[in-house]
């Protein structure tokens, strides 16, 4: 996180990209939802 | 700014034998005292740290202690994505694209010196269609025509045919001849809006050389619920220029999905019996629940990461991390379908004839995944920039090998100006068990017979009987002793079997996510961090997903190609920043509006004080409906609705409850001191049920359809609603008196062009006119208010109206106009804390005009007569605010507007009260 210059954008891409990817977020317990869609 | 310093000076003092480090640190804080002392040192040698930390770099145990980002900091973030539509290969979908809204509120704030909260709320919607199944082009499955025009998902007992190599086969219309085509396409199919809640929280204490962080919560979507929680800790050492970094985390996440009318004829469960053998995974079940089919699973997830942070020197920085998550459970797409043809090959000639059906898809139970993470930064002198490079491997035991490169480059750009050009590629190989669709060498459903061939018989009557019959070699109707029995009491049926599913693939699934593919995007940064602590930053990216970009080669047909786009813009306040930088000017001005803060329900209640002054605040209303219908002031019975709440035609259903919330964003600013302009963007979510009238009329087929799909389904939709823009002229302000009028038009941002998804291949049409997201008009929004204010009271009344100036939106329809007066009084209880009653009186009018596109007519709900009214509420409400401390100016009002008179025109379910909270943030 701390490398991440924009954490809050970071946090909106990571949704989307997982949403449409299979490698998800390293140790993400973030939520997130099913991204079923 | 003060508190930096000190913290980095006495940081510095403790840890810093390296020349180096402390040569940057000088730099460092020249740029932070820009604008107060300019240091000659600064304009030179702006150099390394200050690019570091344009891009806010973490050096272990100092970026990520108190100089990284603001230490008190609240940020609100809207974002939007959107797919292209898919190759269907001639035909045309009238299917919108899948289309994501998000919006995500963070806050961060210190509890004390060493102990740090932070809460984070994030709402998502989406709408649209998404690829549910694929297929070869010749199974049809995105057919034209039917019961309604355009695509429509058809999956069920599709009659194909193959060749002996098992080739999809297509009929040449001119030769009528069969021809092998084996080009695929994507089935798509619509859902209905849907929205996601989350909320989380951090809770972090530091010591001098390590931090530990508890963080935990919950995301809520109709069909999906999750809750989470983690543990992490990092360790500084090596006078701080490395960092080591280890975490936990646990998620426990619920399927609970309604399969839909329009997909579950097409679901087959792979073992046939629905009641015997109808689960896709271990952790899933299949059941009826009052009329639907209700798809549960639960997976857990437990996740672990370890990392290391190294400063390499002072132009450079590394991470590395190790991340390990085991999930086991069930991880389907309750929604995906993979397309299976059964084919029996003992059949003669060259053409194959077999029948295709959706089954849902079914994977592992358990999924093991590793990632390997490393990111690395280098200060480029020359152009003052950043560089970010960050690789990610990602590898599972489902087979998928995954590689993300990502590259920004942050470049300030002066004047607190910075942009970021980014380019990232991603590439994926498939899952083992990936598959556009399965051909089975069987027969779909088969005559069964017994251990010596011969065909057992069922009553056609009671086939589940139990009992079973055979011939007996004078072709007699015998019972399993082989007694001869009456062939007219039995009617015998040949018993037949649906399909072995013990010869298909253990696990299979045709979901675009787990097949190969390469995306390639691109984006650009832009950000501006305005005096004051106010940053806004905006971005765009553009995606392009390919079978072709995978590494290696050997992804996914073109046809399952597609581009995308999100944008984002993001507002962060540094309350850090802004409770020291404009101590005693917003001291001063807090106190001035401190008493007269009207309650939270009041729009445009105060002006700003002094030209030059900001505000930025959030706004939450809630407002429910429910109870019993009302006819005027009157309740009123079903079988009353049914007969005249529909303009004279037929009324099925009726609504049993709606809850609508607004998140509203408030930005203001006084350029001078008799004007503030404002700019209220929002984000609304509705949510309805529906009920069947008690006594409504017999419904046609297709009524029945659209009247279960309305009942068993709960109504959802939600983004971004009308944006207002408002100016406010100061009238009049003299001892304790103020007078201001407000002049503001809203814009039709908000979607009012929202439908239904499909049911049994029927157009549902539009959602009901109250709960698209917007009035989708042109509307003036003048008001005119007064405030009166004496000692521990203060009071004032307000007149407002919402004219539309137009008669019709987009769709069709116009709202009525809004009236609307108030009149309060507050009575401070503390030097922090004031209660309020408040009086209000609205009038609205009918929609006029009617959807101007397919649009099914069910209850009051649907018709324009039944909108509007003349309401009476009264509303209670407390008002906090911060005197003093560090988050001094910030102002927290609550109040509940309970209804006491609802005349509705027409038939309405009435309003049961609203909620409103603000803050607000003035400096």
């Amino acid at each position: 996180m701390a490398l991440d210059p924009y954490p809050i954008q970071s946090t909106f891409h990571a949704h989307i990209y997982n949403s449409r990817e299979a490698a998800v977020g390293s140790s993400s317990a973030g939520g997130g939802g099913c991204g079923c869609y | 700014m003060a508190v930096t310093k000190f913290t980095l000076r006495k940081f510095f003092a403790k840890n810093m034998g390296s020349s180096l480090l402390t040569i940057a640190y000088s730099r460092f804080i020249g740029r932070l005292s820009i604008g107060r002392s300019k240091p000659k040192q600064a304009t030179s040698a702006s150099t390394s740290l200050q690019a570091l930390t344009a891009a806010a770099l973490s050096l272990p145990g100092l970026m990520s202690s108190p100089v990284h980002a603001a230490e008190e900091e609240v940020g609100l973030s809207y974002g939007y994505y959107q797919e292209s539509n898919r190759n269907l290969f001639g035909v045309k979908s009238r299917f919108k694209p899948i289309e994501v809204n998000s919006l995500l509120g963070s806050s961060k704030i210190k509890l004390s010196d060493r102990v740090k909260f932070a809460f984070n709320y994030a709402k998502d919607t989406w709408s649209g269609a998404s690829p549910i199944a694929t297929a070869p082009l010749s199974f049809g499955g995105n057919k034209e025509g039917g019961v309604i025009s355009g695509a429509t998902p058809f999956l069920q007992n599709n009659n194909v045919v193959f060749d002996r190599q098992l080739n999809p086969l297509i009929r040449d219309p001119l030769t009528n001849t069969y021809v092998k085509d084996t080009q695929l396409v994507h089935t798509i199919s619509s859902a209905s809006p849907e929205t996601r809640n989350q909320g989380d929280f951090k809770l972090s204490y530091e010591w001098d050389e390590a931090v530990l962080d508890v963080g935990g919560g919950i995301s809520v979507e109709n069909d999906y619920e999750s809750r989470f929680g983690n543990l992490a800790g990092r360790w500084d050492f090596n006078r701080k220029l490395t960092s080591l970094n280890l975490g936990l985390s646990y998620t426990n996440s619920d399927t609970r999905a309604i399969l839909d009318h329009d997909a579950t004829p097409y679901i087959w469960d792979t073992s046939g019996g629905f009641n015997v053998h109808n689960i896709t995974s271990n952790s899933s079940q299949i059941t009826k629940q009052e009329g639907n089919t209700i798809l549960q699973g639960n997976r857990q997830d437990w996740g672990t990461v370890f990392g290391l942070t190294q400063v390499v020197n002072e132009h450079a920085q590394f991470e590395a991390s190790v991340g390990y998550t085991r999930s086991s459970g069930y991880m389907a797409n309750p929604y995906k379908t993979v397309e299976a043809a059964f084919v029996n090959p003992l059949q003669s000639g060259d053409v194959l004839n077999g029948v295709a059906i959706g089954l849902l898809e079914k994977r592992p139970d358990m999924r093991n995944q590793w990632t390997e993470n490393l990111r690395y930064v280098q200060h480029i002198d020359g152009l003052d920039a950043a560089l970010h490079f960050d690789y990610r491997f990602f590898h599972d035991d489902w087979g998928i090998n995954a590689h993300t490169f990502e590259v920004d480059w942050v470049q300030p750009l002066g004047n607190n100006w910075t942009v970021v050009p980014k380019v990232r590629y991603y590439s994926q190989s498939a899952a083992n068990f990936y598959t556009p669709y399965i051909v089975s060498t069987q027969s779909i459903i088969h005559n069964v017979v017994d251990a010596s061939g011969r065909p057992v018989l069922v009553s056609a009557d009671n086939p589940n009987n139990g009992q079973v019959y055979f011939r007996d070699q004078y072709f007699n109707l015998i019972d399993a002793k082989g007694n001869i029995v009456d062939e007219t009491v039995v009617n015998p049926i040949n018993k037949t079997a649906p399909f072995d599913a013990s010869k298909l693939p253990a696990n299979y699934s045709s979901d675009q996510r787990l097949s190969g593919f390469g995306a390639l995007s691109g984006g650009i940064t832009l950000s501006k961090q305005f005096a004051k602590g106010i940053t806004l930053e905006a971005s765009a990216e553009y995606y392009t997903h390919a079978g072709s970009l995978k590494l290696g080669g050997g992804g996914e047909g073109s046809y399952a190609d597609y581009n995308s786009y999100m944008v984002n813009g993001v507002l962060r306040v540094d309350l850090s920043t802004l409770s020291m930088a404009g101590s005693g000017h917003s001291e001063h001005s807090h106190h001035g509006h401190h008493g007269s803060h009207a309650p939270a329900g009041v729009m445009f209640d105060h002006m700003l004080d002094e030209s030059g002054d900001f505000m930025v605040g959030a706004r939450y209303m809630r407002a429910t409906q429910g109870g019993s219908m009302l006819h005027g002031l009157n309740d009123v019975s079903d079988q009353a609705i049914v007969n005249n709440g529909c303009e004279g035609n037929p009324c099925f259903d009726t609504p049993s409850g709606m809850n609508m919330n607004m998140i509203m964003l408030d930005l203001m600013y006084a350029p001078t001191d008799w004007l503030t302009l404002m700019l209220m963007p929002q984000f609304v979510d509705m949510n309805m049920t529906t009920r069947v009238l008690n006594g409504a009329p017999t419904a046609t087929f297709d009524q029945q359809a659209l009247i279960d799909h309305h009942i068993l389904h709960e109504h959802t939709t939600g983004g971004i609603g009308d944006t207002g823009m408002y100016a406010m002229v100061k009238l009049f302000d003299e001892a304790g008196h103020h007078l201001h009028a407000t002049l503001g038009l809203s814009a039709p941002t908000g979607d009012v062009g929202i439908k239904f998804r499909d049911t049994h291949r029927i157009d549902v049409g539009f959602q009901h006119y109250g709960m698209q997201l917007g009035s989708g008009t042109w509307d003036f929004k003048p008001s005119i208010t007064y405030t009166g204010k004496m000692d521990k009271y203060s009071w004032g009344a307000q007149f407002n109206t919402t004219v539309r100036l137009e008669n019709k939106n987009e769709s069709g329809f116009a709202f009525g106009n809004i009236y609307q007066s108030t009149g309060w009084g507050s009575y401070s209880l503390l030097n922090w804390l004031s209660a309020s009653v408040r009086g209000v009186y609205t009038v609205q009018g009918s929609v006029s005009g009617t959807y101007n596109d397919t649009f099914n007519r069910l209850g009051p709900l649907d018709y324009a007569s039944n909108y509007g009214g003349r309401f009476w509420d009264v509303g209670f409400g407390l008002n906090a605010f911060v005197p003093t401390g560090d988050l001094q100016g910030n102002n927290l009002s609550f109040e509940w507007l309970q209804p006491v008179s609802n005349d509705v025109n027409g038939y309405q379910l009435p309003s049961s009260g609203a909620l409103s909270a603000t803050w607000s943030y003035a400096f």
